[in-house]
């Protein structure tokens, strides 16, 4: 009887002194370990590489070809007020018995001006991305028309390589919430296909505006609500709403 | 004190001297809860802050990945919690990305794509490092602490401490581990090491508290290193510098002012 109680507590001793072991190993390795913070950056660039093979339905032979990308995204302060934002992408697509093809994308190009932190302005080609839900969003309004080169049928990756709208925005924030109100005029009704072209005509073809309420009502409640108008249309609403079901799961809303 | 008795208490004693940590009983009742408030103290400067933290992630001792992440945190009163921003600097790949968390809201904003996507508190960051070990947690409020032994253990920087043995148990649905066993020293009321643990009871990680430096008025610590509960030669060492008050207004601690954000400047320090 008395030797049944003993095993247990020896038993445990191996485990115990396995894991001192585990933690010593480690804290040497902190020890020895050389770590250098990384130094903040403005602009962030990366290029792309695809080979693709495309086969028909039809008896037409497949056809081999490729895409070669470069992005670059610059956010850089202009002063204590004033901030830059830049992003750009260049894509060369070329294919077996097609001739190959340049498509410039200009992402964003915009100002902004900050007054006393609760006070922004913004100026330029900006990209409007609204909703919280994944793949398809009702509420981002600005998206029409908005992809120049197709580089895969992702929709996260249509909704991010995508043109920007021009626009004039402001947004108020205050402790609970924030008002956000943008007018993006007519520019031209004709997109282009030219290879640097802003394509204005794509993302500015008519004058659109909207503005965004978002409240925070409770602690874990802040609904964000949206009235957007086209010219000769009425305005449309919207809602967006997100809720956390428990540690793993966050419910989506989005009207 | 019969054989039996003997015995049992030599074979404790063996048990002690193989495994290291002995806890024995404690000459007055400590208050559980008040030690983990002071641990926490010793954690979270009381005024909105920011540090930078370096993230480096060890697999059998080789480096795996590492990040580089400037932190601002400021103490809601109203619900008795941190509200913490994370800002990536590097690798260039993440850098400009944000994590917000406020209240049991977690926000991630992606610069490239303009999204900002509400994640669960249990989505990881970098390795065994889940947002909830690198944003701003005031443990009292979100657990319970339940027992208070003594016991004395190697902390991080392999020096023989005096300890509070506390066991903690979640209080509020969203606390991202089941339970915490947290060590803290009791003349100084450092967290030394603590233990968390999954629904399940699994152990998920261990970490080590340590190189305490001198930090907005307080000795506090400037080194974690997180042991993987399964894989213990799965390390993720995390560097703390560059404290400083800072000026966070609470109307940039929301969703909304994701895509705004600008990194806060020494002219809005405080």
């Amino acid at each position: 009887m008395r030797i049944r109680w003993l095993l247990p507590i020896l038993a445990v001793c191996p485990v115990a002194v396995a894991q001192q072991d585990d933690d010593a190993a480690a804290l040497a390795l902190a020890d020895r370990a050389q770590t250098e913070a990384d130094a903040p950056r403005a602009c962030v660039e990366y290029a792309e590489a695809a080979l693709t093979e495309t086969t028909y339905s039809d008896s037409a032979p497949s056809s081999a070809g490729g895409r070669a990308s470069v992005n670059i995204r610059c956010d850089g302060a202009l002063g204590e007020r004033w901030r830059a934002v830049f992003s750009d992408r260049l894509d060369y697509f070329w294919a077996q018995r097609a001739s190959a093809q340049a498509v410039n994308t200009l992402k964003e190009a915009y100002v902004s001006f900050r007054d006393g932190g609760t006070e922004l302005f913004d100026l330029g080609r900006i990209n409007v991305r609204e909703g919280v839900g994944f793949a398809y969003n009702p509420t981002d309004y600005f998206r029409a028309d908005a992809v120049r080169a197709i580089v895969s049928i992702d929709p996260n990756t249509l909704r991010d390589e995508r043109l920007g709208t021009l626009v004039a925005r402001s947004q108020t924030l205050w402790s609970s919430g924030s008002l956000t109100a943008l007018y993006a005029p007519r520019v031209s009704a004709e997109p282009s296909t030219s290879t640097f072209s802003p394509d204005l005509g794509a993302t500015n073809r008519s004058g659109r505006w909207e503005l965004i309420l978002s409240q925070r009502w409770a602690a874990d409640f802040q609904p964000q609500l949206s009235l957007t108008g086209t010219e000769h249309h009425s305005p449309q609403a919207g809602l967006n709403l997100t809720y956390l079901l428990n540690s793993a799961t966050v419910a989506y809303l989005e009207w | 004190m019969n054989t039996f008795s003997r015995l049992m208490a030599l074979a404790a004693m063996g048990a002690c001297v193989l495994a290291g940590p002995c806890a024995y009983a404690d000459e007055a009742t400590p208050d559980a809860q008040k030690i983990l408030a002071a641990s926490d103290a010793v954690r979270n400067p009381a005024n909105p802050f920011g540090l930078s933290i370096v993230l480096t992630e060890y697999r059998d001792g080789q480096e795996a990945d590492s990040n580089t992440l400037a932190i601002y945190s400021k103490l809601d009163a109203r619900w008795g919690r941190y509200r913490t921003l994370i800002s990536y600097v590097g690798p260039p790949r993440d850098a400009g990305k944000l994590v917000l968390e406020s209240g049991t809201e977690m926000w991630f904003y992606d610069p490239s794509s303009e999204a900002s996507i509400r994640i669960s508190p249990q989505q990881r960051l970098l390795g065994q490092a889940s947002t909830g070990d690198v944003v701003t947690v005031n443990l009292a409020h979100d657990y319970h602490a339940i027992a208070a032994t003594s016991e004395d253990i190697t902390d991080g920087d392999h020096t023989q401490r005096h300890c509070y043995k506390l066991g903690l148990a979640a209080a509020v649905p969203d606390a991202t581990y089941h339970r915490i066993e947290l060590w803290v020293e009791r003349s100084s009321n450092r967290p030394v090491k603590g233990k968390f643990y999954s629904d399940s009871d699994r152990l998920l990680k261990t970490a080590y508290y340590r190189r305490f430096q001198s930090e907005l008025g307080l000795e506090r610590p400037t080194e974690i290193v997180i042991i993987d509960g399964l894989t213990p030669t799965w390390v993720t060492v995390m560097r703390y510098s560059n404290y400083a008050w800072r000026d966070v207004p609470d109307s940039w601690l929301q969703r909304d002012y994701l895509p705004r954000f600008r990194p806060i400047s020494e002219s809005q320090s405080r």
